[in-house]
């Protein structure tokens, strides 16, 4: 069968071009252990694992090798009949367990035009069964993990319960093909090319704002010789990567997400607002901040199951005077992303070419220090047959770091409950940077959604 | 053509549902479970698919299907 070449879509190229920039494979990828703490048939998991590849589209991606400009094209595998690995992990500590997953996660999928993913079955310390998940970010990013995982243990189910056979998930390709028809659609291309010029140049150049205070811009300045500078030097040589979690507990997550439904506003922008307005605090009170926010473009049925990365990022500026109360600052942050949302389907890696155009930013330089991505789809398992039992997930960091720091929040399988988490570039912060950003989330979230009518001056002065 | 139909079938890709289930008086985020984000992403598509232009300020108002319908038709016979 003749195979049809595409390229990538955007949110496949803002994934691919750090490899080509880095020239490592290893910045891309994701790598995941997710199981119950209970007995599992392996012989069935496998079974499922081997369907999943034939339903779930996406684990066929290939790639070409790249061409004259370094760029690469992808097809579709017509069937991938590979075996499924297993590994006894089970008679080490859950530390030593961790620690040699940790180190699989740095293995490259060095060639073109193989399988970009393998998946493993692993018995884990502690009683804990499932399967270690070793994958391009190209493939599929967070939600489309979590549906992959989520089917597989639907079709467990299935099998070894008799529950009813999963729906079948979107076709990757389809969906691709109409990505690619929407960015080849002049008429919206030159309206979000439109707006977003807009958006960089209705309050002038963006200013840097960092953790550890104005003293980073200022050394820049310092370093450039440029007193008006906006930017900040970016570390590029050591990018290795520090993680901290933590968890909040289920009825303070609900408190929150009532919160939000009565007010009508996303956890997104709750979570942006507390992030921009430690900033703020720690930056003599700077009203004008810019964080970076990570979309994944999933909306219609198909978007939701059809896999691939469709993750996006834009920069979220936000001018907030410190009269201003934490209700309407929250909503100016929603107006501010409902406008982006509007014109997400534009390339952000455009948008930041354009940023750094327009204001003649020096090469290595950012806006930025922050970035959040909010991922509200835990991993359910919630076929009545694994009700009640223990889940784990992690996600073991590719040892490179592309953001100062990097937060994700999603749900936690067990309770529901908010878990942080955080990558830190190591070079430049402490995890007691990042103990105190999250301190001080929480305390300044709680306190608004307590009092929404405390100015954001008064959050400030007072937390 | 019949805008109203092809209308919900644009908006059945955004939900569980057929479009023959579909109400005027349904209401985009609490009844058809549209966030911010795929609320926005409709109203692009919405554009793409009509070949008009929407207001932001005027399109954030809608709230139900009925009220979509209703502007998408004043912005179509312009």
């Amino acid at each position: 069968m003749e195979r049809i070449l595409y390229p990538l879509n955007v949110g496949q190229m803002l994934q691919y071009l750090p490899i080509r920039e880095t020239g490592t494979q290893r910045c891309c990828n994701i790598s995941v252990f997710s199981g119950l703490q209970t007995e599992i048939d392996f012989d069935l998991l496998k079974r499922c694992i081997k369907d999943e590849y034939r339903r779930y589209e996406c684990l066929r991606l290939r790639f070409t090798a790249p061409d004259e400009e370094g760029f690469v094209q992808q097809y579709i595998a017509e069937r991938d009949d590979r075996d499924v690995p297993f590994l006894d992990l089970s008679d080490r500590t859950m530390e030593e367990a961790d620690a040699y997953l940790q180190e699989l996660t740095f293995e490259e999928f060095r060639d073109a035009e193989i399988p970009m993913v393998e998946i493993t079955m692993v018995r884990m310390p502690e009683g804990y069964n499932g399967m270690y998940i070793h994958v391009d970010h190209r493939l599929v990013d967070s939600s489309g993990l979590i549906v992959m995982v989520n089917d597989i243990m639907e079709l467990y189910c299935h099998y070894r319960f008799g529950s009813d056979y999963p729906e079948p998930l979107a076709s990757f390709e389809e969906v691709l093909i109409s990505d690619l028809e929407k960015a080849g659609n002049s008429k919206r291309q030159a309206r979000d090319e439109k707006f977003w010029h807009e958006y960089l140049t209705e309050n002038g150049e963006p200013i840097y704002s960092d953790v550890r205070g104005p003293r980073i811009l200022q050394e820049s300045r310092r370093r450039h010789s440029d007193k008006s500078l906006r930017v900040a030097d970016v570390e590029t040589r050591d990018r290795s990567v520090g993680v901290a979690d933590f968890h909040l507990e289920p009825e303070a997550t609900q408190t929150l997400l009532d919160f939000c439904a009565t007010q009508g506003v996303s956890m997104t922008n709750l979570i942006l607002l507390s992030m921009r307005t430690y900033l703020s605090k720690m930056n003599g009170g700077q009203e004008d901040i810019t964080l970076r926010n990570f979309v994944s473009r999933r909306s219609t049925r198909a978007e939701w199951t059809c896999g691939g990365s469709r993750v996006l990022s834009f920069p979220c500026r936000t001018i907030i005077p410190p009269d201003t109360e934490f209700l309407d600052a929250l909503y100016e942050v929603q107006n501010i992303q409902n406008r982006i949302y509007l014109h997400c389907n534009y390339d952000p890696v455009a948008v930041d070419s354009m940023l750094k155009k327009l204001y003649g930013a020096p090469a290595d330089t950012e806006y930025i220090s922050m970035s959040l991505t909010y991922q509200p789809m835990p991993v359910r398992m919630q076929n009545e047959h694994l009700a009640g039992i223990n889940t784990r997930s992690v996600w073991y960091p590719n040892g490179a770091a592309t953001k100062q720091i990097y937060l994700t929040v999603t749900h936690s399988s067990n309770d529901g409950g908010l878990i942080f988490d955080y990558h830190y570039q190591k070079a430049v912060l402490t995890y007691d940077d990042i103990q105190k950003l999250y301190y001080y989330m929480m305390k300044m979230m709680f306190r608004g959604v307590e009092e929404p009518d405390i100015t954001i001056g008064e959050l400030i002065s007072t937390t | 053509m019949d805008h109203r139909n092809d209308f919900l079938q644009l908006v059945a890709k955004y939900c569980d549902k057929d479009a023959s289930e579909f109400t005027d008086d349904m209401r985009f985020r609490e009844d058809l479970g549209f966030n911010s984000l795929s609320f926005m992403t409709f109203l692009g598509d919405l554009e793409d698919t009509f070949d008009m232009e929407l207001e932001e300020e005027n399109a954030l108002k809608i709230t139900t299907i009925g009220e979509a319908i209703e502007y998408m038709n004043t912005l179509l016979s312009q």
